[in-house]
């Protein structure tokens, strides 16, 4: 048995000019849920298109549970699941239908093609509505069996590509329940991408965080928040006075203040990130020493540690910009 | 077995979409149905109508004119039928590279090349050919044929009227000439006395004079131009249905565009192609399922003529067959192909057009003879080719073996350039 289901090494994949996926590597381990968080185009699905075979990387390196994702690219497939972020079904098929055929496309034949599409749907809680056409589902439906459709092979490795974009709550916390009794029960292990920070947080044992197709990040949802410290002020002050910044950064429950670029809509302000040791007691010390020196304070915005304020604190965008 | 799970879903897909299904199957009938009710069976030939004059090439000539019994022949065929004797260079180059080389030499030969090709290709139900020596024959009283050249895909009321007419010009003109010696003789014989005349009737042949009774010294030989295969031309059923059947097969090509452009779009392609079915399994596994379609299709609109119009079906059902799946995979593999070069619009303008060069709408023979030339690029020119074997011609399935050969061709060619292109990254 191989340490890691995956192991991806330097992987690379250039368009041209256009670098889609930047020197990625990283690996996960058996039964875990792995997740890579990141805004729309940071190079997650393309990750995931290259890990699955859809097309070879330009530079670098990957195996899946041993094997050469280039090389033994046919056994890789028979042993890996891939719920596209598309809604990958035939609209004129029944979600059973729909099902069964790309069971059939793995090799699974009769009675125990008819057990595994009864057992997936079953597992998407879409037995009720299984024979009806795809397109008469609603949105958060045929994400369902388009997650039945990416299981059907009992695979070891299960690639879920934005799995929750467009789905109604109750589709969605259904699609988690699925995603955690599959690891939990059948020890399955998940490579999920998303730009929910919740999804991340609430799924995933280990994120990367991956932006302009370059992973900055790799750790636990909580050491990756724990890093922040005590959170993060954001000032907005008339000018970006370095006397300033030096003056708050000196502060004891400051570890670090930078002028950093304003938002659209937020020109002419010059916005002081302080990185926080502990969030009130520097808010404090923060409010204090502006109050003291006459700095003027034009907006004032404290962001509690989660991972979407990691991703803030690394790259200076949010998640969904 | 993954082809036959690709087949048979994409098969169930294609059934679902009641649009392509209109498409494929009353499309075509729209067009058969009224035009096969519109002209007779046998009424398809419209030029008829305009051109009823009756080719005629004369080798019987003396010192550069007609000699005197073909010239009796020719009046005789002018009082039912507009004769065509006048051939000019132009006309020679209009009727093909066949004729414009007998026309370096003016005169006979070009007359009866000329002749021929209008009943080849200028729709005329048959031509005249009066031999060398046909004056000389009929003064010594030999037998001598006139070749009555007939366009079997015409009427055969009108060839045979035709040949009515010239056959009793020629028997009257026979008879006459016959009376004319007779009774010349019956003169001589009354100077004779009686002894002499008996001794003179028992040794005519002798003395090289005609018999005074016999059969008819002139005949006439129809025969079919030994070009049969182009002459044979269809009628209005022969025509209209394959026609209009090999022009939908072809619009199998957007078909299957249009399903590999749906996968595309809604991602199932890319999940397709991170199974482990291979490429080429996938592209045979929808080559299948697209030919099943195309075939009940062809089978479709014969079977609708054949019952519905009573088309003759020709004598060659296996042959019928191949040659069905031969146009159908053709027409599927170039969809692929334009499928995986993602070329998505204008394919039905480009079909129609095709059709038309091909003989779909109306014979091919009809276009002049450049385009006649160029169309041999197109499938469907040897799909209407083979049908028109097939069907009009009552030919077999060695006869029709070019035309699913090169059908297959294009198949195998343009499925090896939709497996190589068949890409996702673009």
């Amino acid at each position: 048995m191989p340490a890691f289901i995956l192991e991806a090494r330097n992987l690379v994949k250039k368009y041209g000019d256009i670098i889609a996926v930047n020197d990625v590597s990283f690996t996960i381990e058996e039964g875990e849920v792995f997740g890579l968080l990141g805004p729309n185009g940071a190079g997650k699905s393309t990750t995931i298109a290259m890990l699955s075979g859809l097309f070879p990387p330009t530079s670098g390196s990957a195996a899946i549970c041993g094997l050469d994702i280039v090389r033994d690219l046919a056994k890789v497939k028979q042993v890996i699941g891939v719920v596209p972020q598309e809604l990958a079904l035939y609209p004129t098929l029944s979600g059973r239908e729909n099902v069964r055929f790309f069971g059939e496309l793995y090799g699974l034949r009769g009675k125990t093609l008819s057990a595994r599409v009864d057992e997936v749907i079953g597992y998407v809680g879409m037995s009720e509505r299984a024979n009806d056409r795809v397109q008469t589902y609603s949105g958060g439906m045929k994400r369902r069996i388009n997650l039945a459709a990416g299981l059907v092979n009992q695979p070891r490795l299960l690639f879920l590509d934005e799995p929750t974009v467009g789905v109604d709550p109750q589709s969605r916390n259904h699609i988690f329940e699925s995603v955690e009794r599959l690891n939990r029960e059948r020890g399955m292990s998940i490579l999920y991408t998303t730009h929910y920070m919740e999804e991340a947080e609430r799924l995933c044992h280990r994120v990367g965080i991956i932006d302009r197709g370059k992973l900055i990040a790799l750790d636990t949802p909580r050491r990756l928040i724990e890093s922040l410290g005590g959170g993060i002020i954001q000032l907005g002050l008339a000018a970006a006075d370095e006397a300033v910044r030096a003056a708050v950064e000196a502060l004891p429950a400051v570890r670090f203040a930078t002028f950093v670029a304003a938002e659209e809509g937020a020109e002419g302000k010059a916005i002081l990130k302080i990185e926080a040791s502990h969030g009130n007691e520097a808010l404090l010390q923060v409010l204090h020493y502006c109050n003291a020196t006459d700095v003027d304070i034009l907006s004032l915005d404290l962001l509690e540690p989660n991972l979407e304020t990691v991703f803030l604190n690394l790259t200076g965008k949010s998640l969904r910009d | 077995m993954r082809i036959l799970s690709v087949w048979l879903k994409d098969l169930r897909l294609l059934l679902r979409d009641r649009g392509e299904m209109a498409s494929l199957f009353l499309m075509p009938l729209a067009f058969i149905v009224p035009i096969v009710l519109a002209f007779p069976p046998n009424g398809y030939n419209l030029t008829e109508d305009r051109k009823p004059g009756l080719p005629v090439a004369v080798h019987d000539v003396i010192d550069g004119a007609v000699a005197d019994h073909a010239q009796e022949l020719l009046d005789m065929l002018a009082e039912s039928y507009a004769l065509e004797r006048d051939v000019t260079t132009q006309a020679a180059a209009e009727l093909g590279a066949a004729v414009e080389a007998a026309c370096t030499v003016t005169g006979a030969v070009c007359d009866e090349a000329v002749a021929r090709e209008k009943v080849l290709r200028d729709w005329r139900s048959a031509a005249l050919v009066i031999p060398p020596g046909f004056s000389a024959a009929i003064d010594a009283a030999e037998h001598i044929s006139v070749t009555l050249l007939y366009n079997p895909a015409r009427s055969p009321v009108d060839r045979q009227l035709i040949e009515g007419v010239v056959t009793g010009s020629t028997m009257r003109l026979s008879i006459e000439h016959q009376l004319r010696n007779g009774l010349q003789q019956f003169g001589d014989l009354i100077e004779l006395a009686p002894a002499e005349v008996r001794e003179n009737i028992r040794t005519s042949d002798a003395t090289g004079a005609a018999p005074l009774f016999s059969a008819p010294a002139l005949s006439v030989v129809a025969v079919k131009p030994s070009a049969a295969r182009v002459t044979v031309q269809p009628n209005t059923l022969q025509q209209t249905i394959p026609g209009y059947t090999v022009m939908f097969v072809y619009f199998l090509i957007g078909t299957v565009v249009a399903a590999v452009k749906l996968e595309r779009n809604t991602g199932v392609l890319r999940r397709l192609l991170v199974t482990p079915m291979r490429r080429a399994d996938l592209l045979a596994g929808k080559t299948f399922s697209a030919l099943a379609i195309g075939v009940l299709q062809v089978g479709t609109m014969f079977a609708i003529g054949a019952i519905g119009f009573g088309m003759g079906l020709g004598n060659a059902p296996v042959a019928l067959f191949v040659h069905t799946v031969a146009v159908v995979l053709s027409a599927v593999c170039i969809g692929l192909a334009a499928a995986a070069f993602r070329i998505e619009r204008g394919i039905n303008v480009l079909l129609i057009v095709g059709a038309l060069l091909a003989g779909c709408a109306f014979p091919a023979d009809w276009l002049p003879p450049v385009l006649r030339t160029v169309n041999i690029v197109l499938p469907q020119t040897w799909a209407m080719q083979g049908y028109q074997d097939l069907i009009t011609r009552g030919m077999g399935f060695v006869d029709v073996l070019p035309e699913i050969a090169v059908l297959l061709g294009f198949a195998a060619v343009f499925f090896a350039i939709a497996v190589w292109k068949f890409d996702l990254e673009g």
